[in-house]
């Protein structure tokens, strides 16, 4: 399943416990080596710390999923709890980044926003092609204003930090008082801003951090105006 | 990149001493420049421009251009008679870097660049432009450290850099001056050394999306009056492309006013909602956001294209860049003119518009002006007669098909 992860391994995947925990630290030092691939089992495990020791042929596939999940839940709490969201500690919690956390969140909120409509697949197909192509092309646009990015990471935490909006629509579409609707997707949307802005914005030299955030906010408010009007 | 050396980059100050070196003289001498020239942080347009400075630049191509002769005596007394000497030569081991990308990436002729180039990672600074007031909006080009972007393969993103090499008070700069564009006609001077891309994707963009969400307000208040005051439904009657069987049993599910959405049902789709706040729909004519966002970016690209190529038919000197970051700034006066015609006053929608569209077409006139009179001054009425009506022709089609809502 690694395709859609990031690839450096973090150190506490070496230690033979069979799940990390949910809420473990992310490793303040990653490791070094890139390379997913594992080596044999025949390598001690004492011996280096760097290279995993497990062998992940021939465990449970509810282990590898576990494995995924963890790394997901992880990658959101990173993401998403502004405790530390300096540019370097969200840089480095999302070194080891998913594909996994944006497209479950693309695909609920396209979902939840499309439910119940009229025309339920064209919302839903809007939905998603914003939600996905926004990421893309707000990616490049940080890279071409000059931003160094790794590319799936800024993609990855673009999508986890559609978080706050699927609750904002899960919460708008089932309240109909309004002023409700109106206080819960502001305060979603900064969320979502606090989330993402910092990241965004000292990726790129500074004097442009309002032409890359702004494009970034548009995406969000424009979400955020489904969410508000959804029924 | 005008006197582009050996491939291999050949660089004559790099890795030989100065003493071996045949141009000793100008390596030191050129550092010591550059020791001047970075510490202000000013662009050699308004620098005093040094005496040795440019043809120490061009004689590092190889053998010095023979009437520099004169210099050599004179700077190799500097280099002997100043005591901060070995400090140069010292320094100019240290900026190899800094000279390499001087000499790779910047021109000889383009004194931004090489001002730039000598001092990478530093802070961003603002240079005046030779514009005068002007100053914002061309000075992108030079603020910042400045790669050679054409190092990159085509397909790498960062290869466009170039076009969207632009600070926040540049942009800020360009969109104020495209709404006064008639009164003060510099963009396209200012932009003309560095034109970017970014503007003219955002504004359409943005265009795309504020047209949207505008239209379902304007919808939605539409909905709210004939809500209050049950009235035959108004202007958009037989759409035919709204089924109402779909629409009555959605709209009157949770809701007391169910009377008024059976009203609405022969309406547009946008204003037949539901209850309370909740709009049944938002984006409910698709078509219609397709449009827009065919209208916006064709507009750009297509009239943009044409106008280029027209302009290249007469051998005028256009760069593309340039129509496209013109014609993209000419569209973000559309943004606060159509937030604003969520006002439901007809007229004043139509005064907006046609406010706007008047503007934004004096701004391309007179931008283009110069451009294609010195390339076609036979026809050039013509070609700036159909660029303005070509815009009215928007301004007339976004009033008729999305301002209207």
């Amino acid at each position: 399943m690694w395709p859609l992860r990031g690839n450096a391994n973090n150190n506490d995947s070496g230690q033979a416990v069979p799940a990390p925990g949910l809420f473990q630290d992310v490793p303040a030092v990653p490791s070094t080596s890139a390379a997913p691939a594992s080596p044999p089992p025949t390598i001690p495990a004492s011996a280096q710390s760097a290279i995993p020791d497990e062998y992940t042929l021939d465990e449970p596939v509810w282990k590898t999923i576990w494995r995924d999940i963890v790394t997901i839940a992880r990658n959101l709490r990173s993401v998403l709890i502004p405790v530390n969201w300096k540019f370097h500690g969200q840089a480095q919690a999302l070194r080891n980044w998913d594909l996994w956390g944006p497209l479950v969140f693309m695909l609920v909120l396209a979902i939840v926003l499309s439910w119940g409509e009229n025309n339920a697949s064209q919302v839903f197909a809007m939905v998603f092609a914003e939600v996905a192509l926004g990421a893309i092309v707000l990616t490049i646009n940080v890279i071409l204003l000059g931003g160094e990015l790794v590319f799936f990471q800024a993609v990855c935490l673009l999508g986890y930090c559609l978080f706050p909006l699927v609750v904002a629509a899960v919460i708008c579409a089932s309240v109909s008082n309004k002023w409700l609707r109106s206080l819960v997707t502001l305060i979603c949307l900064a969320w979502a801003s606090v989330a993402t802005v910092p990241f965004i914005g000292n990726a790129v030299p500074r004097g442009r951090k309002a032409l890359a955030v702004y494009p970034v906010m548009l995406m969000y408010v424009s979400l955020a105006w489904l969410a508000l009007v959804k029924s | 990149m005008q006197g582009a050396g050996p491939p291999g980059g050949y660089n004559p100050f790099g890795q030989q001493g100065p003493g071996q070196n045949p141009f000793g003289a100008y390596n030191v001498d050129t550092t010591a420049q550059f020791a001047d020239e970075v510490v202000p942080a000013v662009p050699q347009a308004h620098a005093p421009q040094p005496h040795g400075f440019v043809p120490a630049q061009q004689g590092a191509w190889g053998a010095p251009p023979p009437q520099q002769g004169g210099f050599g005596p004179q700077h190799v007394a500097l280099q002997f008679t100043d005591s901060t000497a070995p400090q140069f030569v010292s320094g100019s081991m240290a900026r190899t870097d800094e000279r390499q990308t001087l000499v790779h990436g910047g021109r000889s002729d383009d004194p931004a660049s090489s001002s730039a180039a000598a001092m990478p990672f530093s802070a961003p600074f603002s240079p005046q432009d030779p514009a005068g007031g002007a100053a914002a909006g061309g000075a992108g080009g030079s603020s910042g450290p400045k790669e050679d972007y054409t190092k990159y393969p085509f397909y790498n993103v960062r290869r466009y850099r170039e076009y969207f090499d632009v600070d926040t008070k540049d942009v800020l700069w360009r969109v104020s001056n495209s709404f006064i564009g008639v009164f003060r006609p510099n963009f396209m001077e200012v932009t003309m050394k560095n034109p970017d891309l970014y503007g003219p994707f955002w504004a359409a963009t943005t265009l795309i999306f504020i047209t949207a969400v505008a239209g379902n307000f304007a919808s939605y208040i539409e909905w709210r009056k004939s809500a209050v005051t049950p009235s035959p439904p108004p202007s958009g009657t037989p759409s035919s492309s709204p089924p109402p069987p779909l629409v009555a049993p959605d709209g009157g599910s949770s809701s007391p006013p169910l009377s008024d959405a059976l009203s609405g049902v022969g309406r547009l789709l946008l204003a037949a909602a539901n209850n309370d706040l909740a709009q049944k729909q938002w984006f409910t004519d698709y078509t219609k956001l397709a449009t827009s966002a065919a209208i916006f970016y064709g507009y750009i690209f297509i009239v943009g294209l044409l106008l280029f190529f027209v302009v290249k038919w007469f051998k005028g000197e256009l760069k593309l860049v340039n129509v496209f970051c013109i014609y993209g700034y000419c569209l973000t006066i559309y943004v606060p003119v159509s937030i604003a015609c969520v006002v439901p006053i007809d007229w004043l929608r139509w005064v907006l518009v046609m406010v706007a569209t008047a503007l934004s077409a004096g701004f391309l006139f007179m931008n283009f002006r110069a451009t294609i009179y010195s390339a076609a001054p036979a026809k050039a009425t013509l070609v700036l007669l159909a660029i303005v009506l070509a815009h009215i022709g928007l301004g007339l089609g976004l009033k008729l098909y999305f301002f209207s809502y």
